[in-house]
């Protein structure tokens, strides 16, 4: 398994839980205001730093591991499959903020334009990190 | 399943046939990673021309002989 490959499992696996944990608890606090939360500063710092030190934590174990892999650069096929991963997972992205534009042109509801964003980023990454894994397993 | 590329190769035979050159000598000779030259051997990747001249070069041999077109994979 190549380094990069290993780092996709990582954060891919840690986005879902820290992400899971974030959407999860927006739409807790949502259904208790009987409205759509607005965006809570200390709930996305707190995600934000759970995912650095996770992100930082997980690779320095790969790379404990791995030393060499670690130290390599990308080479032509790392390349290959991260860019095209990179590029599919932008329409994700694109189709969310789509979405969310559609959403508030319609409701009005910028605090919902903000949880769509940040939900299309969080599963845009998700899609990259699964599709990276996908590549590598099963050629670009 | 992903379509694999029409392209066979002989990697695997010629770097066995260089007393037994291993995976990660070969990378390393070619610039890529281990990971790299097995997806190669295994035909789940088709390196860029620069590494496919890179790997006849290092054999010996010229391009055609260490990689080929399937025919009857296209069919």
């Amino acid at each position: 398994m190549t380094f990069h490959e290993k780092s996709a499992w990582a954060m891919g696996i840690l986005l879902i839980l820290i992400g899971g944990w974030y959407v999860n608890t927006v739409w807790d606090i949502s259904r208790e205001m009987e409205m759509t939360a607005p965006p809570l500063l200390a709930l996305a710092a707190v995600a934000t730093v759970a995912l650095i030190a996770g992100a930082v934590v997980s690779h320095i174990v790969i790379a404990l591991v791995d030393p060499e892999a670690a130290e390599g650069d990308q080479d032509e096929r790392d390349k290959q499959v991260l860019r095209r991963s990179g590029n599919i997972a932008g329409y994700f992205l694109g189709f969310g903020c789509f979405a969310g534009l559609w959403n508030y042109f319609w409701l009005q509801d910028g605090n919902m334009l903000f949880h769509i964003i940040v939900v299309s980023l969080i599963v845009s990454q998700i899609a990259e990190y699964a599709l990276t894994i996908i590549f590598y397993r099963r050629g670009a | 399943m992903a379509k694999r590329p029409p392209i066979t190769n002989r990697v695997r035979e010629l770097r066995e046939a260089h007393d037994n050159m291993s995976q990660s000598a070969l990378a390393k000779e070619i610039g890529v990673t281990r990971q790299t030259v097995i997806a190669i051997e295994q035909g789940r990747y088709s390196p860029s021309l620069e590494s496919a001249f890179r790997i006849s070069r290092v054999f010996g041999v010229g391009l055609e002989d260490v990689f080929g077109w399937d025919d009857t994979a296209e069919k």
